[in-house]
């Protein structure tokens, strides 16, 4: 299983995000992001296995969280 | 000391706040919002714990709409000064602190007018001034919840039907209420509410919050953390509003505000009843000049102004202070507030409780009033 990253940006909205995803049964954490201008800059990101992320980016954009692809994979 | 300026910080603040706020500079001693490391992380997320604690107690539906203000005063000033245009009309009710009145005041030189509404004790009658000030050009009603100089408490939930009738804003300035009166935001349709955490919430001094969505305009322009390669302020909440370094020692005693005043109920009935008994003792007094009638639940809050004779209101706050009372006196920041009372040339010496006030205080500072009026 490998770990994917959903940009977020805000830690407050990384955090709601996170939260909202827990109650949803997936499990979620938070990473700050590394520098990167294509993705809005320095931020945080939510970490979920790569099985979730499809619905995890639902559930995101849901709530408006995130609008588009706004996010970036990744194998920490 | 008995301490009766509750209206302009409680004091003392309770033990689980000041045991929070101290303790806040060791373990949350990291910037939130910032950085990965598990310090700054730890802090983000007692930050982001208070926020969700602050909209359940407001009854706000979301916590990215809970904004960390330095004080209330900044946060009505996001508001007005990043809400309105020229030729917008704004109403403000006759008992407005300068907090209001300043911010709205200095819009009129953007093109923006307003009208000062008469409020009455008659919620009823409120009402009705407010509903004939409205003209087709009026976009909100911004107003105190309750004068911090008479304890007249404005309708909020029927000025807030009035504007969603209307089509038009509603901002609250809730420093006298919040955490005394049940505030409930979505309920009383509410959009930008403005609260004083240090009052009472029992919170630090220097800690404001403000409710609110992302159409202000920022205030403040800077560092949040987020999107920091753009040179345009993020427009995203909360972080549109919250530029710069949070007052973390703040927040944390915010968190503990509310659950101190959370493990009280009944606080608001209860300095009723001593406002009550006050009002009944001075009401006895010869000399003594009282300004509204007799403090009802659901029509006042616990804060009660008075005179003696002709004694300047300062004169009178002195020898009380004398006697190691401790009130406010003079125009209270709302000349605006006195000159609708007629009470601009003398002030009015104000009293407010707080949980920690005795009876047997409140009636020894009425005698101490009566023995200054006999001699007055």
């Amino acid at each position: 299983m490998n770990k994917e990253l959903i940009y977020i940006g805000s830690v407050t909205q990384a955090m709601k995000g996170r939260d909202l995803l827990k109650k949803n049964g997936i499990a979620a954490h938070i990473e700050r992001s590394a520098v990167d201008l294509d993705t809005g800059g320095c931020g945080y990101s939510i970490m979920v296995v790569d099985e979730n992320r499809a619905k995890a980016e639902l559930i995101l954009k849901r709530h408006h969280i995130i609008k588009g692809n706004g996010s970036k994979a990744g194998n920490p | 000391m008995i301490y009766l300026d509750n209206a302009a910080t409680t004091n003392p603040k309770p033990r689980c706040v000041c045991l929070a706020a101290a303790t806040a500079l060791q373990k949350y001693s990291a910037n939130p919002g910032r950085s990965g490391h598990e310090a700054s992380q730890r802090c983000a997320e007692m930050v982001y714990r208070t926020r969700v604690k602050i909209a359940e107690y407001f009854h706000v539906p979301d916590a990215e709409n809970v904004v960390f203000t330095p004080n209330c005063t900044t946060a009505l000033n996001v508001v007005i000064n990043g809400l309105f245009e020229p030729g917008d009309h704004l109403l403000i009710s006759s008992l407005e602190h300068n907090a209001v009145l300043r911010p709205v005041y200095a819009l009129t030189k953007r093109g923006v007018s307003f009208d000062i509404v008469d409020i009455s004790e008659d919620p009823q009658q409120t009402l009705q001034r407010f509903r004939a000030k409205i003209n087709a050009r009026t976009k909100a009603i911004v107003c105190t919840h309750a004068s911090n100089v008479f304890g007249v408490l404005l309708p909020i939930a029927q000025i807030g039907a009035l504007c969603r009738e209307k089509g038009l804003l509603l901002i609250v300035d809730a420093a006298q209420t919040a955490g005394t009166v049940p505030i409930d935001y979505t309920q009383m349709q509410i959009d930008y509410l403005c609260i004083a955490p240090h009052k009472g919430l029992y919170a630090p001094m220097g800690t404001g919050i403000l409710i609110t969505d992302a159409r202000p305009a920022p205030l403040t322009y800077g560092g949040t953390g987020s999107a920091s390669h753009l040179r345009t302020q993020p427009d995203f909440l909360p972080d549109k509003f919250e530029s710069g370094t949070l007052n973390v020692p703040g927040i944390a005693g915010i968190s503990a505000g509310i659950d101190f005043v959370q493990a009280h109920p009944g606080l608001y009935q209860s300095e009723m009843r001593q406002m009550k008994m006050f009002y009944d003792r001075l009401a006895n007094t010869p000399k003594v000049k009282l300004y509204t009638r007799r403090p009802q639940t659901d029509c006042s809050v616990p804060v009660l102004s008075f005179n003696i004779g002709e004694l300047h209101s300062e004169e009178v706050a002195a020898k009380l202070n004398c006697r190691q009372i401790a009130v406010r006196a003079g125009l209270h920041c709302a000349a605006a507030a006195h000159r609708y009372m007629g009470t601009e040339k003398q002030g009015t010496v104000r009293i407010a409780p707080s949980i920690f006030t005795k009876d047997q205080e409140l009636l020894y500072v009425a005698d101490c009033i009566h023995r200054i009026a006999k001699n007055a």
